[in-house]
């Protein structure tokens, strides 16, 4: 019985779909653009005047945030066609909207809700389909309204890239200031947009490369601390640092696995440099390369199987990739100069590195497989990439060569290689390392 | 001789002629049915002569009058007249066209769901899909001493910025760029072919072109084939556009970030009037329309 329905249904689809569709055309497009999209994030309605200025910070945030993406646009509010109240009151009037040249739209309110906490709703809506495409809402104290704008800043950003978004995220650098032979640095800590900034040390001793966590609200560093060079572990929550093991040689270049759970570094001992990882839960160390070369910057690939490093080992300083268990050793760059300090994207596809050449830096990405490199940004010294948590945007550092007024500053840029910024810090910064998102 | 007569006599009544006769009797009525069905036909009679047909010409309204309206004659002598059912018009499937037509009642959109109570320091974020990350496909094993292939690099055009160090590092493979241009028009074309002009394909294309933003950098951005179909009216303006993969629409964000995107490029009321020959119309009205990126990537 079955079987002959199923006929019959195969024989009706056969003898109809050709039909139906026959005349159909088909074209293909192979050429658009890259540029920023329109997008008009208005200011939000407030139920109360308490609230008015909670309704013109948090989209303000969020306007700031999906432009310095340099993936949107942000409409002029001179050419709203409607008011807060009016979107609230009447909806989103499309054509009207459509006329501004805008594609889509970000509309909002806060409210007191029934139990007199704070409320913010949030809608974005797809102006030429009339859609809406998200609608969330977030109900919390008026103090965390930044958080707020990042979150929904990471929506919007998801929603319209398909793409995780980076705004709800922190990066921790070295803070610098004074003279360059008495240059206090400092472990800080700040959000991505450069907002509330803290110090994590005192400047009493010299900090360098820290690394976030991938998982953890954990950061690992270099430290002189004490007169020696060791890699340590410091615990945002509690504000605890603690020196990792106590190894003979120097420790340095430390980077966390994928999973939080392990570090991986460099620790040289009798002039000779390999590479080591500690399983922080039992804190057992396991040696990955033994070779007579300088061996250091490890850097995990996503799924944990493989590390990327830079090595001496072929005459000049190159990248190489290796398995886990420190086999499968096999160098991915060959151009002139000298390769450092590769890291690999969150998202597997690419390795970002410092390449320098003829007394100038590069920052490139290179696909793990030694093909596509690509040199994005250059200057008299830049260095230190590292990946936002969506693997879209590197942040790195750029240095002047001005003697004792030499400056440091923070920048990001896009994977495409456009869309440098100015990452502003309070004093000069180097060794920015991206956070995963917020928890 | 008698003796000889008898003895045939004899074997006809004993059975000996039985078969011959048999046969003989069968012979007459195949003759016999021959003859009663053909001969009829022997004789030709003449054609029936055509008779003239009197066609009375009349007025059709005064036909359709009569037939619709009851004849109050009639009625009145056989008995009483009839009262006229009252004639209903079905207003589900005749529209009345003379009435205002209601405005389309469009579902509200949902109300957005709220976010259960936050730890007033930390703001917990809405649960995100638990997408396993993609592992990245196995490399094959590279010799140390091979040199990275320029080929490898070709898929990177203008959209990504590659600076160029001092000199150059390896012999600049040449890129035949245009050649791929080409290749992908001339495949376009094929599909097109039957009804429409390479020149009206370009034409159509670079019309779409300004509005479609591509998500340059994004992962595999290349690989994000979007089909969608466009219905067109006859003014060239685009009425409505499907995205035809909907399962993968709703389960990959990147592909539904690009099926957007896409749809947007058509809905653009820069773009949204489409360079299409109105001669052809019967052609374009309904079409398939796929945005490839991979080569711009």
């Amino acid at each position: 019985m079955f079987r002959t329905l199923l006929s019959i249904l195969t024989f009706i689809a056969l003898s109809i779909s050709p039909a139906a569709f026959a005349q159909e055309m088909e074209a293909t497009i192979t050429q658009g653009t890259f540029k920023p999209r329109p997008i008009a994030v208005s200011s939000f309605h407030a139920d109360n005047a308490v609230f008015e200025k909670l309704a013109r910070d948090i989209p303000a945030i969020v306007r700031e945030n999906l432009e310095r993406s340099g993936l949107f646009r942000p409409i002029n509010s001179n050419a709203f066609v409607q008011t807060p109240d009016s979107i609230f009151r009447e909806g989103v009037r499309f054509p009207e909207w459509r006329a501004t040249g805008t594609e889509t739209m970000v509309s909002g309110s806060v409210v007191k809700d029934d139990k007199g906490r704070t409320r913010v709703e949030f809608r974005l809506w797809d102006v030429l389909s009339e859609q809406q495409l998200i609608g969330m809402a977030y109900t919390t104290t008026p103090q965390n309204w930044r958080r707020i704008a990042h979150i929904m800043s990471d929506e919007i950003y998801k929603r319209l890239t398909g793409e995780e978004g980076y705004f709800d995220t922190r990066i921790v650098y070295i803070s610098e200031n004074g003279p360059a032979h008495k240059r206090v640095k400092r472990l800080a800590i700040m959000d991505q947009d450069g907002a509330n900034h803290k110090y994590l040390t005192d400047g009493s001793y010299l900090v360098l490369t820290p690394r976030f966590s991938p998982k953890t609200q954990r950061i690992t560093y270099m430290s002189y601390q004490g007169g020696r060079p060791r890699v340590y572990l410091y615990d945002i929550n509690t504000g605890r640092h603690e020196v990792l093991g106590a190894f003979p040689g120097m420790t340095f270049a430390p980077r966390f696995s994928p999973d939080g759970q392990s570090i991986v570094m460099s620790i040289a001992k009798n002039g000779n440099t390999d590479i080591f990882v500690m399983n922080l839960n039992t804190r057992a160390v396991k040696r990955m390369t033994s070779n007579r070369a300088i061996e250091t910057s490890p850097s995990y690939s996503p799924d944990s199987r493989r590390i990327v490093f830079e090595s001496d080992r072929g005459g000049s300083q190159q990248l190489y990739i290796m398995n886990v268990d420190g086999s499968g050793v096999n160098r991915i760059t060959f151009g002139k100069g000298r390769y450092a300090n590769p890291v690999w994207s969150p998202r597997g596809d690419l390795i970002a590195f410092t390449r320098m050449h003829k007394g100038k830096f590069y920052i490139g990405v290179i696909r793990p497989d030694g093909s596509g490199e690509r040199l994005i940004t250059n200057a008299y010294h830049v260095e230190g990439p590292s990946w936002s948590p969506n693997g879209r945007v590197l942040t790195y550092f750029k240095e002047t060569p001005a003697g004792d007024h030499r400056s440091a500053r923070l920048y990001t840029i896009d994977i495409t290689g456009y869309n440098e910024r100015w990452l502003k810090t309070p004093k000069d910064g180097s060794d920015p390392a991206w956070s995963p998102l917020n928890p | 001789m008698n003796a000889t007569i008898d003895n045939r006599q004899n074997e006809f009544i004993s059975g000996n002629m039985g078969k011959p006769a048999l046969i003989s009797i069968v012979f007459h009525v195949v003759v016999f049915a021959l003859a009663t069905m053909g001969l009829p036909y022997l004789v030709e009679e003449p054609e029936p002569m055509e008779m003239a047909i009197t066609v009375e010409l009349v007025d059709l309204a005064e036909i359709s009058q009569t037939n619709l309206l009851d004849d109050p004659q009639e009625n009145e002598i056989d008995e009483a007249p009839a009262e006229r059912k009252p004639v209903y018009n079905n207003t589900e499937s005749v529209p009345d066209l003379l009435s205002p037509r209601e405005p389309e009642v469009e579902d509200i959109p949902e109300p957005p769901k709220e976010k259960p109570k936050i730890d007033p320091t930390l703001i917990k974020k809405p649960p995100k899909p638990k997408n396993k990350p993609r592992k990245p496909k196995p490399v094959p094993p590279k010799q140390i001493e091979e040199k990275p292939k320029e080929e490898d690099q070709k898929d990177f055009t203008s959209l990504l910025k590659s600076l160029t160090p001092d000199e150059p590092d390896q012999e600049p493979a040449p890129k035949p760029v245009e050649a791929q241009s080409n290749q992908g028009q001339t495949s376009q074309v094929a599909d097109f072919s039957k009804q429409m002009t390479r020149s009206e394909l370009d034409d159509l294309n670079r019309g779409v072109q300004p509005c479609w933003n591509v998500n340059a950098g994004g992962k595999n951005a290349e690989s994000l084939l979007v089909s969608l179909r466009v219905f067109v009216n006859p003014d060239l303006r685009v009425r409505e556009v499907q995205i035809l993969d909907q399962l993968r629409y709703n389960a990959d964000t990147h592909f539904r970030a690009a099926a957007e995107a896409a749809r947007r490029a058509l809905l653009n009321p820069r773009c949204s009037t489409l360079r299409l020959p109105s001669e052809k119309y019967e052609q374009w009205k309904v079409f398939k329309y796929t945005f490839d990126p991979s080569q711009m990537l």
